[in-house]
């Protein structure tokens, strides 16, 4: 670490079968481990990594927020004495979230997200979340979000969570590419760093992503593929970028210097505007 | 049963000869005479080496590497590389990976600084043709990944102009199967799918050819583009056991489970012949390690009575989901009438009928030997 300000922040980029959670969080279990092993003090990984995103056993297999599944993965992540953040398929009541946990070393849940901004054909599967939030924790305020939630058209999620005061955000996706897509075609990523890096330059913000990897095998995203290339993101650009993989995982490890707090309260808007950021609606 | 290996009377075309050896042992020794392991044989290696790489010569890469993570693929990567060869590595992904297997490939090409291209079919595709065989009936319920998989191989030697394509077969560990129980064509496939298919295949291209490798495919590839085909691992006494340590040694190999096991749908179709078909593909398998004094003809029969380890039903279960399929619905599949290739269209008359023209191009460098014996003087 280079100084206190420093955290280590390991990017499990695992390989998530659609429907088959066991097997799903074996690999998430041993990326928490390594990640601790390695160091991290954070470990994120990806989004739905239980039952795959999208995949049709969200609507049967599902389980509560805390539940089973997230007491194995906070357990995991209390012996090894790290922060986790992990998506998993959440039923509520009668309905499904796409959601995402964050824990603390001590095996506390600080926070459960309802993924915001879900994608049309996803909403057979996931309901709407209602709530955003930023947790303050000794390495630095953490707002956790979702995959598209980062899109560029809806990136007032991210422009909240920075107003919140949030310093990093955790955000575990499951970026899709099609089939045909080759190690040598990574056009796709340029949509993600895009609205990532401009919320990082307008907040001074550290932006982290883990994909997953591995074939879509049901569902609307059928001829789909996950890729990995997980990134970091800071007001700088790209600070880090993990592997591409189509059937492998990989644990990306990176140091991150956290930045400062920034403005509060509407000396956002003076912040925004002397960084040149113009809300073209009005 | 075959005096020398563990063939029976349930492996078509075991035709057991006087003294009680069967067909198998005979092509066996055939292959073994083609493809011997003397300074003759390591002569004949070296110059297609050497012409391998004089092919290759101003490329990038000099040949083509079919990689699944699976000990015979890794080791002919790792041999290849030794050899001084600049392959190219390709996976054929269909979805049904062993993630162990992935992992061993992940390493290997990164230890070797292989360039690794991974050709992922889509999946609606896939499990289309997934579906269909098991509808058919027909034994090679997994013909469509294997279809898929030469594809693959010459659609990226197409696509990067490679005149060679390696792959990791070797008779001598693996056993030469039955021509009914591991039938394939691209005509065939496509006849099963026109039958019991639900979605359109994509067309043909050179360099991304899908599904598609019927005989017009396989001409341009082979006689128009003169793309080999090379069993680089013949040329050597592959040792299976020895080959575990290089790998795991030099490479951080992992076994997968069982041989076939880089591929999960293998539970399923391993299942599916023994229940079905009272097949048992161990029976070429163990044989070959008998031929090569790499197994004892007595643990080779005290096996096969038992259940393989292929067959993990956890492993089953997950193919019949991921199909999208019930337990029930493949429970209507196993009790279906068992079928063969020739129930359904296919190029074997045609093949037939070609013989002199594939001796032809046996004799031109361009067809292995070893094909010829397979589909003609061993067909059954």
């Amino acid at each position: 670490m280079e100084n206190d300000n420093s955290v280590r922040i390991a990017l499990g980029q695992i390989l998530v079968e659609g429907g088959e959670p066991d097997r799903n969080l074996e690999r998430a279990e041993k990326a928490i481990e390594d990640g601790a092993n390695a160091g991290a003090q954070i470990v994120l990984l990806p989004e739905c990594l239980d039952l795959g995103w999208t995949h049709p056993s969200a609507l049967n297999e599902a389980e509560s927020i805390p539940g089973p599944r997230t007491e194995r993965l906070i357990d995991k992540a209390r012996q090894c004495g790290v922060y986790l953040c992990a998506g998993l398929t959440e039923k509520f009541e009668n309905r499904v979230f796409n959601s995402a946990i964050l824990s603390a070393p001590d095996g506390s849940l600080l926070h459960v997200y309802r993924k915001i901004n879900v994608l049309d054909v996803a909403q057979q599967y996931y309901s709407i979340g209602r709530n955003l939030s930023v947790i303050e924790t000794p390495l630095g305020n953490i707002g956790v979000n979702i995959c598209a939630d980062n899109y560029a058209d809806s990136l007032e999620l991210g422009h909240t969570l920075g107003r919140m005061g949030a310093q990093i955000i955790l955000s575990p996706s499951s970026w899709t590419v099609d089939y045909s897509t080759t190690n040598d075609n990574q056009d796709y990523l340029e949509k993600w760093v895009k609205p990532y890096h401009t919320l990082a330059q307008l907040y001074d913000m550290v932006i982290v992503s883990v994909t997953s990897v591995g074939v879509i095998v049901g569902g609307p995203f059928e001829g789909k593929k996950m890729v990995g290339c997980s990134v970091v993101v800071g007001s700088e650009g790209v600070v880090f970028r993990d592997k591409y993989n189509e059937f492998s995982g990989s644990l990306g490890v990176v140091d991150i210097e956290v930045p400062a707090e920034h403005s509060m309260g509407t000396d956002i808007g003076k912040m925004l505007k002397e960084k040149g950021y113009v809300n073209s609606y009005l | 049963m075959c005096v020398r290996c563990i063939i029976d009377d349930t492996v078509p075309g075991a035709n057991f000869d006087k003294d009680g050896v069967c067909a198998y042992c005979h092509l066996h020794d055939e292959m073994d005479n083609l493809y011997p392991l003397t300074v003759e044989g390591a002569c004949r290696e070296a110059i297609l080496i050497e012409k391998i790489k004089r092919a290759g010569k101003g490329s990038k890469y000099d040949c083509v590497i079919g990689i699944s993570g699976g000990r015979d693929s890794t080791y002919l990567l790792l041999l290849a590389v030794q050899k001084g060869l600049r392959p190219l590595a390709v996976h054929f992904n269909d979805g049904f990976g062993n993630p162990i297997a992935g992992e061993n490939m992940t390493k290997a090409t990164e230890k070797l600084g292989v360039e690794l291209l991974t050709v992922t079919s889509d999946w609606r595709e896939s499990k289309d043709l997934k579906i269909a065989c098991l509808k058919a009936s027909i034994p090679n319920a997994n013909m469509s990944t294997d279809i898929g998989l030469a594809a693959a191989l010459f659609g990226s030697a197409a696509k990067h102009n490679i005149k060679y394509i390696l792959i990791g077969q070797s008779f001598r560990t693996e056993g030469i199967a039955p021509l009914p129980w591991n039938y394939l064509d691209g005509k065939h496939l496509k006849a099963i799918h026109n039958q019991f298919g639900t979605s359109k295949l994509r067309p043909w291209t050179a360099n991304d050819p899908g599904f598609n490798l019927g005989s017009k495919e396989l001409f341009y590839y082979i006689v128009r583009r003169r793309i080999r085909t090379i069993p680089l691992l013949y040329y050597h006494d592959y040792v299976r056991s020895d080959v575990d340590e290089i790998i795991v040694n030099e490479l951080g190999w992992t076994n997968p489970g069982a041989h076939y096991f880089d591929d999960l749908y293998q539970a399923l179709l391993q299942h599916l012949q023994r229940i079905k078909f009272n097949m048992d593909r161990r029976k070429f398998n163990y044989s070959a390690l008998i031929r090569t004094g790499q197994m004892h003809r007595e643990d080779a029969l005290s096996d096969v009575d038992s259940i393989y380890a292929l067959e993990d039903p956890k492993i089953i279960n997950l193919c019949i989901k991921r199909l999208g399929l019930t337990r029930e619905d493949f429970d209507v599949i196993l009790a279906a009438s068992p079928k063969t290739f020739r129930d359904y269209p296919s190029g074997y008359d045609r093949l037939v009928k070609l013989r002199l023209v594939i001796k032809v191009l046996v004799s031109l460098n361009l067809v292995p030997q070893s094909t010829y014996l397979k589909y003609y003087k061993y067909a059954c």
